[in-house]
């Protein structure tokens, strides 16, 4: 046998040994995508500086080993242990249970933890939550008061009375704690229907595209860039609302009293909070990716406030839109 | 005197000092280097005068020159796939000797024929890092039904493929977007087809491939970590030839031959055939369909120069039958002339203008009715280059290339928003450079200027690029290199860094409110010629990213922006062994690797980051026309980032003021460090049987029949963070391909 053919068998053997061990040692490795399950409390609480009442969520992660949409039950924490230290001192919440507005995904009642306090502007509050999953906490800011001025309130009351093109202006100056704000304009109207008369709100558009309301632009959370403030309401955007009330109820006494424009300032973390999980807030951005932000230490969620100032025009009694 | 002016006055100097040089010249030994049957020029061959130290290697366009004394000389001139060649010659004092060099290809490669191309190409040249493929090589390596010029780059040392039905491939810890494709140096924005499971090259177009892992030269930039430059083969000159080709993937006719004396033309044409093979097969709906067709022309003169006309032009189609899908259509267009020789006795010249693109329109059918999406990228550009052949056998290189691309994407973001963001960004560049010998050692050595970003970004210093290499043999066997370079790139694909697979990435400019992107290169080996028919190389590389293009995650709202400048690291060895006891030819690469990015303080690995590889190709040439090869290849798992649980996040919609509390929120997952967990490693074999026949006369063909993952190998792909499911890449895969012509 010549050399060349030695070799062409030795490498030949070589070969098919290759392959033999090869498919004898390829087990497929497992494989799980989850790595160690982080069973935290997940903590929401917005400390709403004009309400007395304060709400707490508290539950807890879960863990899926397939599909975690087809886990439909909430797993509250019930018992715990939460305190905010407020500058009046410590305010235990006490857990409760509210209806769910939302069963969509969860069937059972919300559980809920809840303080009677009205928190104040400018004040700090820390949160401390003891629960068998541990110790979450966090701290935040109230900003201070906001100064409101409204420049051509008069259209406000006398919507129909008015120049084409008139806009109303709202100014207001900002408190040094505020890192996100939002200027709104509501109208406050009754409607008695039946020999009932129930109240409602409806807020103003800053923009209308269609007359339909279709494509109405609302104001949203925006940073605060420099001390003061403003929005612009065009009169027209105005009285396109106050149409839109009177089409959606064609029936029944409606009498508008009065419209309300507030300032809502949000401390840090809530402006962060909502900017990042709302697409980062930013009609511009090409990012397609959801990043976290949590201020919660020791778990995950959001520990934020915000307070609010408002200024009130009453309506006139003879306010044309009404429906006697 | 502004900087730029200093680069155009520094590069004037340049070529005239090279000109002065040619005043004094002697006995010229210069010619181009042809295929005996086709008339083509063969690039990087070999060219030496045997007994004496004057050798050197022909151009990518055949030509070669050499400075040598009168006298009576054996030249030896030998190529990849050719039988070497030995020609007397006897040349005089101050002659100028032209010499037509034509060798005849061989079907079987003769040791001294593998030994003498193969070392030369791969360990012999004086730059590191660099290279070749030849189109018998692309063929060779297995890969899915059809062989493909950019799946087979995966045997390289350095290059990583993060999946089987991807040829996105990245190169040393470089994105994918770094990656520079040319195409006879003109640049192909997005060359993929179906998904990525394809290249837009066919390896039959192809002559050959040179691929630069790191430290390029200075004729190259704006992409920070590897070139592909891709030369594509020009027409039969002897005769007419066509050619068609079947496979599970598609279909495909080529057609060449010669237009009249010293012109020849090339026509192929590729389309798929999934909806009438694998679709039955498997009863599943494939719903991909693509074509391509590449054509060249080519003139050349008595004199030697050459012009070359060349278009591409490709399509694809996704049109998934369930709504809920989007439509994908894209496409890339490609056109140029090229016109190459010499304008003096020592000058050689290339000339091109071109114009090419990339289109791409993702439509949406179901929920609420929207714009498609859509990003284009279109250039034109010219480009030119000369090598100056001293006396001293030193080469002077100099150019320019100047391309306007312009640049849109049109997209409905997270917020239903439509955003349009366009940009014409003039890339200018011009480089010279030169390569020579002192004392034993080779320099390689020049500066790239990259004006255009001068111009529009301001004058910074990663702006002029120098470019080094020095090279030394230790002995007669062992050569060490070592190189360093500076690149900056302008543009980036758009894609979720954290996608595993993106059908199509829009193309932008990195914002001009941050830094070019910018990597230096430092690379050193050592290549040792162990015996006739073994080379050995090993590599150290270290690849510096001083700016990259990541997501801000600092951002929280309009007023941040959404890219920042990152920093990165990639750093490894690589060793490759390549031996060709006859009839084998074994090529063994392995790769250890590390790449981190740093983006605002945090660090981590990307995805792509690999930190073994290893490559196996065994080719066993049994009888003329019939060949196996077999391919084993393994690579450590990609990192990845684990969940760790889920939860239900608020987003506050409509709650400011309002009672927060009433939502459910979106389910979010809990993540743990970011790509800190790997995922299985990979590995599988593939191999291939290679069977050409001849019918009657010239009329002939070729049966490959592959085998994909022999031992079925359950190798992860990705898996779904929603529901858990594990989807893998290819598992057995069987194939066949027959190929029909004359």
């Amino acid at each position: 046998m010549s050399q060349s053919s030695l070799l062409v068998k030795r490498w030949r053997c070589g070969l098919a040994l290759l392959i033999l061990i090869l498919s004898q040692v390829s087990c497929n490795q497992p494989f799980d995508p989850h790595g160690p399950f982080e069973n935290l409390p997940v903590v929401f609480c917005i400390l709403d500086g004009s309400q007395d009442v304060q709400f707490l969520r508290l539950y807890t992660t879960f863990a899926a080993e397939s599909d975690p949409r087809q886990v439909n039950v909430e797993e509250p924490i019930a018992g715990a242990n939460v305190e905010v230290l407020t500058p009046n001192g410590a305010v235990s919440f006490r857990d409760t249970t509210l209806p769910r507005a939302d069963t969509s995904v969860f069937k059972s009642p919300l559980q809920m933890y809840i303080a009677p306090f009205q928190p104040l502007p400018g004040g700090s509050y820390a949160l401390r939550i003891l629960s068998p999953l541990g110790e979450a906490t966090s701290a935040i800011t109230l900003p201070s008061n906001a100064n409101l001025t409204i420049q051509g309130s008069f259209f406000l009351q006398n919507p129909s009375q008015t120049p084409e093109g008139s806009k109303i202006f709202v100014f207001t100056t900002l408190s040094e704690g505020a890192k996100g704000y939002v200027m709104r304009l509501f109208v406050n109207y009754d409607i008695t229907s039946g020999g009932s008369t129930v109240n409602h709100s409806t807020e103003v558009p800053i923009l209308i595209k269609d007359k339909d309301f279709s494509t109405a632009l609302l104001p949203t959370l925006r940073r605060k860039t420099v001390a003061n403030g403003f929005e612009v309401y065009p009169v027209e955007f105005y009285a396109l609302t106050l149409s839109e009330i009177l089409k959606r109820h064609p029936t029944g006494q409606i009498m508008f009293r009065k419209a309300v424009v507030i300032t809502l300032q949000a401390e840090e973390n809530l402006y962060n909070y909502f900017s990042i999980v709302n697409a980062f807030n930013d009609r511009y951005s090409i990012r397609l990716d959801e990043p976290e932000f949590t201020n919660i230490i020791g778990g995950r969620g959001l520990f934020g406030g915000f307070s609010i100032d408002s200024l009130i025009v009453d309506l006139p009694s003879n306010f044309p839109y009404n429906r006697p | 005197m502004r900087t730029a002016d200093r680069i155009l006055v520094g590069c004037a100097a340049l070529f005239l000092g090279a000109c002065t040089l040619a005043s004094a010249q002697n006995a010229i030994l210069k010619g181009f280097v042809r295929d005996q049957l086709t008339g083509e020029r063969i690039p990087y061959a070999n060219v030496v005068l045997v007994g004496t130290p004057s050798g050197t290697a022909a151009n990518d366009a055949g030509f070669f020159l050499i400075d040598v004394p009168p006298g009576r000389y054996s030249l030896r001139v030998s190529a990849v796939g050719y039988s070497p060649k030995d020609s007397a010659i006897s040349i005089g004092a101050l002659q100028t000797f032209e010499l037509n060099i034509a060798l005849a290809p061989v079907a079987i490669q003769t040791e001294e024929v593998v030994v003498d191309a193969h070392l030369r190409l791969e360990t012999t040249v004086d730059r590191p890092s660099v290279h070749f493929l030849e189109r018998s090589e692309l063929t060779a390596v297995p890969v899915a039904s059809q062989p493909d010029v950019l799946q087979s780059l995966g045997i390289l040392p350095g290059v990583v493929s993060t999946s089987d039905v991807s040829s996105k491939f990245y190169v040393r810890g470089g994105a994918h977007d770094q990656n520079l494709v040319l195409l006879d140096g003109i640049k192909i924005f997005n060359p993929f087809h179906a998904l990525g499971l394809y290249s837009v090259f066919d390896p039959d177009i192809v002559r050959h491939v040179r691929i630069h892992t790191g430290a390029f030269g200075v004729e190259y930039g704006g992409r920070l970590s590897s070139v592909i430059n891709i030369q594509s083969r020009t027409g039969r000159e002897d005769r007419v030839s066509a050619k068609a080709n079947l496979n599970f993937l598609s279909t495909k006719v080529q057609m060449e031959g010669p237009v009249g004396e010293g012109s020849s033309f090339f026509v192929n044409a590729r389309k798929s055939v999934f909806s009438r093979t694998i679709s039955r097969v498997t009863h599943s709906d494939l719903p991909l369909h693509f074509h391509d067709v590449f054509a060249k022309a080519t003139f050349e003169s008595e004199s030697g120069v050459k012009i070359d006309i060349l278009g591409l032009l490709t399509d694809d189609r996704l049109t998934p039958a369930s709504e809920d899908h989007p439509d994908f259509a894209w496409g890339n267009h490609a056109a140029g002339l090229t016109v190459s020789g010499l304008l003096s006795d020592r000058l050689f010249t290339q000339a091109s203008v071109f114009t090419n693109g990339f289109t791409h329109t993702q439509t949406t059918r179901s929920g609420i009715p929207s714009p498609p999406t859509t990003s284009s990228v279109s250039e034109s550009g010219v480009r030119a280059q000369a090598t100056y052949y001293a006396e001293d056998q030193s080469l002077y290189n100099f150019g320019f290339e100047f391309t306007f691309p312009v640049i849109e994407y049109v997209v409905t973001n997270n917020l239903g928003e439509r955003i349009r963001l366009y940009s014409i960004p003039p890339e200018a560049s011009v480089w010279a450079g030169y390569e020579g010998a002192f004392n034993g050692y080779s320099l390689n050595a020049g500066l790239r200027g990259e004006v255009g970003s001068m111009f529009k970004r301001g004058m910074r210093a990663e702006y002029l690029q120098p470019r080094i290499t020095v090279a030394k043999s230790l002995t007669a066997t062992v050569r060490a290199k070592i190189s360093y370079g500076r690149i900056t790139q302008n543009l980036a694909a758009l894609t979720n860094e954290d996608d595993v697979l993106s059908i199509v990435d829009p193309w932008i400019e990195v914002p001009r409110y941050l830094r070019s992107q910018i990597a230096d290169h430092f690379v050193a080996g050592v290549d040792w010629q162990a015996g006739l028919t073994t080379a050995v190389g090993i590599e150290a590389y270290a690849k510096r990213f001083n700016s990259l293009l990541v997501y801000n995650r600092g951002k929280v709202d309009e007023l941040d922006p959404d890219y920042v400048s990152g920093e990165g690291i990639a750093y490894g060895v690589e060793c490759l062994l390549r031996t060709n006891p006859r009839p084998f030819d074994f090529y063994c690469a392995y790769t250890l690797g590390w790449v981190e990015v740093n983006n605002l303080g945090l660090t981590y690995p990307p995805r792509y980051d690999r930190r073994h590889s290893v490559n196996v190709v065994a080719t066993w040439t049994v009888s003329q026309g019939l060949s196996v090869t077999a391919r084993w290849q393994f690579g450590s798992g990609f990192p990845y980032t684990q969940t760790n649980g889920y939860y239900y996040r608020l987003t506050l919609k409509d709650a400011l003021p309002g009672p927060f509390y009433n939502e459910t929120g979106e389910l979010f997952s809990v993540y743990g460090k970011k790509n800190s967990a790997r995922l299985p490693s990979y590995h599988r074999l593939d191999a291939g049987v290679s069977y050409g026949f001849s019918v009657f006369g010239s009329f002939g063909g070729t049966l490959d029949i592959t085998l994909l993952n022999i031992y079925d190998n359950k190798n992860i792909l990705y898996f779904d963070r929603t529901t858990g499911s594990r989807v893998d890449n290819i598992g057995f895969f069987p194939s066949a391909s027959l190929t029909i012509g004359f």
